[in-house]
């Protein structure tokens, strides 16, 4: 099993690691997103934050996995 | 195709950067991103607009939006109309009139509007007090709210002889009352007379006979909304 420098999940070839980029926008979409929420439906901060962390686990989740299937997918094209 | 595809990502990571700084730059308001999601009242809120007016330094976006002036659709018949976008905040009787009070809000509408049609006989500026006579403001909490009230007031006679006053009001650290009417002038039910650049409070001083039919909390809508029928 090779290891994988943790430069490299930044910048690879030349470039930023498409992992890192996507990570980072989704952060900041999700800051904008808990954002506009808060603001927009007037709910209690307690239960705005349960359901957020609901939301934020399962689409990171959903992230990982899609990353996880996008290097799978491109070693196989690879080998 | 290494370069357009970095370019690509330096602007998706410059954009990220972009929206979490002017978030956290603009806390507790809102950040700039957010405004066309978000209503007005979401938008500017009245802290953020007191702000404003203590400073003195308007953001341009809201001073367009407290600006507007959207057409009105003149209810026909004998009638009066509201003269403000508003809340009713109160109908006070004295044994000499009525005065129907409507309050403005951040949010409203600031153009003025005659509640019926007539020939302008004055139009008077008062500062400092708003009635002259000290009794005539006893149970008027709204102007006892007020550090200082100014005051420009619209006389319009009607074709029958009746004579109502339209009092545009608010406190001294907004006082900018713009009146349009002019003195001879005829106007029509519901035509602009003036606007009232931030603040406060349109009074129509009627005839002690007049029944209004909205009561007080009713929101009214300058022109459209009839308050007394004829």
């Amino acid at each position: 099993m090779s290891k994988m420098s943790p430069a490299k999940y930044v910048w690879t070839d030349g470039r930023f690691a498409w992992p890192f980029v996507v990570t980072v926008a989704y952060f900041a979409a999700a800051v904008f997103l808990f954002d506009l929420a808060w603001r927009v439906m007037k709910m209690p901060i307690d239960e705005l934050l349960m359901a957020a962390s609901v939301v934020f686990a399962v689409s990171f989740a959903g992230l990982l996995l899609a990353f996880r299937m996008f290097s799978r997918g491109a070693k196989r094209e690879g080998s | 195709m290494r370069i357009p595809i970095l370019i690509l990502q330096v602007a998706i990571l410059a954009a990220s950067v972009a929206v979490v700084t002017c978030q956290v730059w603009s806390f507790p308001y809102p950040s700039p991103f957010a405004h066309p999601f978000l209503t007005p009242k979401e938008r500017w809120p009245e802290d953020q607009i007191k702000g404003w007016v203590e400073s003195g330094v308007f953001e341009p976006a809201f001073v367009q939006y407290f600006q507007r002036d959207p057409e009105r659709t003149i209810p026909p018949g004998n009638n009066l109309v509201a003269p403000a976008d508003g809340v009713v905040k109160g109908i006070v009787e004295t044994p000499e009139k009525k005065y129907y009070i409507v309050g403005l809000s951040f949010w409203d509408v600031h153009v003025v509007r005659t509640p019926v049609e007539g020939v302008v006989k004055s139009v008077d500026e008062e500062g400092e007090v708003v009635f002259r006579d000290k009794s005539e403001t006893e149970g008027l909490a709204f102007l006892k709210e007020k550090a200082s009230p100014v005051q420009k007031t619209v006389t319009i006679q009607t074709d029958a002889g009746e004579e109502y006053k339209v009092r545009l009001i608010t406190s001294w650290w907004a006082s900018r009352l713009k009146v349009s009417a002019r003195i001879g002038q005829r106007v029509g039910k519901g035509d602009r007379i003036g606007r009232i650049l931030l603040g406060s409070s349109v009074v129509i001083d009627a005839p002690p006979s007049e029944a209004f039919l909205t009561k007080v909390g009713e929101r009214v809508v300058a022109g459209e909304t009839i308050i007394c029928q004829k």
